[in-house]
């Protein structure tokens, strides 16, 4: 009995380890993630500097869903944004090709943490915070969701982080 | 009148300035007093935690970085959990310019171990290149620094993982 509790109190604790739960003016914890090309990202290498990211619920042969992400930020955001798609690849995934650095989170990489619910994206501040999260029903709102980006980049007024 | 005023007040504000000027004097002493004491509790935990006797460190360094450039590193110590490090462009950029990268700290016991290194990452080429190396080092009572070395070889135009300790 005392073993199986034991059991899935370390279950729990590994699973809740990597899954993040973040809410606007949360500090975004750092992670590093390999990119499908290129160089590996580091969140915290871009402070100073907004930062779009969209958590992709799964990607198997997801072309047609990111260049449809990239098309409506391009049409709203012409000036650009630093933006990165993030992923959790599946055994037998098709390879999807997208302008935008694709990240690749696997369990066994400590430098990098999972959000909790996907899909999702999210708007960090210059400062590093958690300024905008959009949860619900994110695939069918990209230009909604796109018109919210470049206004908030127009308004630079940035979350600041929540004082206990 | 204003000028027997004036040395009145000085006559009377004068102990209260020396008082004041004492008391600054403390706080700065105390202040002083609390940066040795966290300094010595520092030192202390970091005795407590990582003894000399099994005190040990992971560096890495990249020689020009000509032919190779890291991406990923994975360092096992005696077949334990992997020490593993993502590089970005800007620590590679950084590496590349001399810097030295403290991997790990480590605690490892007094005796013979086994370290194997995978380095990934890409060749002048842009090709995926991996440099493996495994090897035995010795931990005595003292403590260990191990620095693996990315060393371009420019008669084989390619590099190698090195591995020295002191």
């Amino acid at each position: 009995m005392g073993y199986s509790v034991r059991s899935l109190f370390l279950i729990a604790l590994l699973s809740s380890a990597s899954a993040m739960a973040l809410k606007p003016g949360d500090s975004i914890p750092d992670f590093v993630m390999p990119a499908d090309k290129g160089w590996p990202k580091r969140i915290s290498e871009q402070l100073g500097e907004p930062v779009l990211l969209v958590w992709l619920a799964g990607c198997d042969g997801c072309d047609k869903d990111l260049a449809m992400w990239q098309d409506e930020i391009h049409s709203a955001v012409p000036g650009g944004l630093t933006s990165w798609f993030l992923y959790r690849p599946e055994q037998g995934d098709k390879t999807a090709n997208a302008k935008w650095p694709m990240l690749k989170y696997s369990d066994d990489n400590q430098q990098a943490w999972w959000f909790k619910e996907t899909p999702a994206v999210m708007l960090v501040s210059p400062d590093g915070i958690v300024d905008h999260l959009f949860i619900k029903d994110v695939e069918y709102r990209k230009k909604e969701i796109a018109a919210e980006v470049a206004s908030w980049l127009d308004a630079k007024a940035w979350l600041q982080p929540e004082t206990e | 009148m204003k000028t027997w005023l004036m040395v009145i007040a000085l006559i009377i504000s004068a102990p209260v300035l020396a008082e004041e000027s004492q008391l600054s004097a403390n706080v700065v002493d105390l202040k002083q007093s609390v940066l040795q004491l966290n300094r010595d509790l520092y030192q202390l935990e970091e005795d407590l935690l990582s003894p000399e006797t099994t005190r040990a460190a992971l560096y890495l360094s990249l020689n020009y970085g000509g032919f190779f450039q890291p991406m990923s590193i994975s360092v096992t110590i005696d077949g334990k959990q992997p020490v593993q490090h993502l590089y970005t462009e800007r620590q590679v950029k950084a590496l590349t310019q001399g810097a030295i990268q403290p991997l790990q700290n480590i605690n490892l016991g007094p005796g013979e171990h086994t370290i194997a290194v995978q380095l990934k990452g890409v060749d002048q080429n842009g090709e995926d290149r991996e440099l493996t190396l495994e090897e035995r080092v010795e931990k005595n009572e003292q403590p260990l620094y191990i620095e693996l070395k990315v060393n371009d070889n420019k008669e084989t135009q390619s590099a190698e993982l090195l591995l020295s300790h002191w």
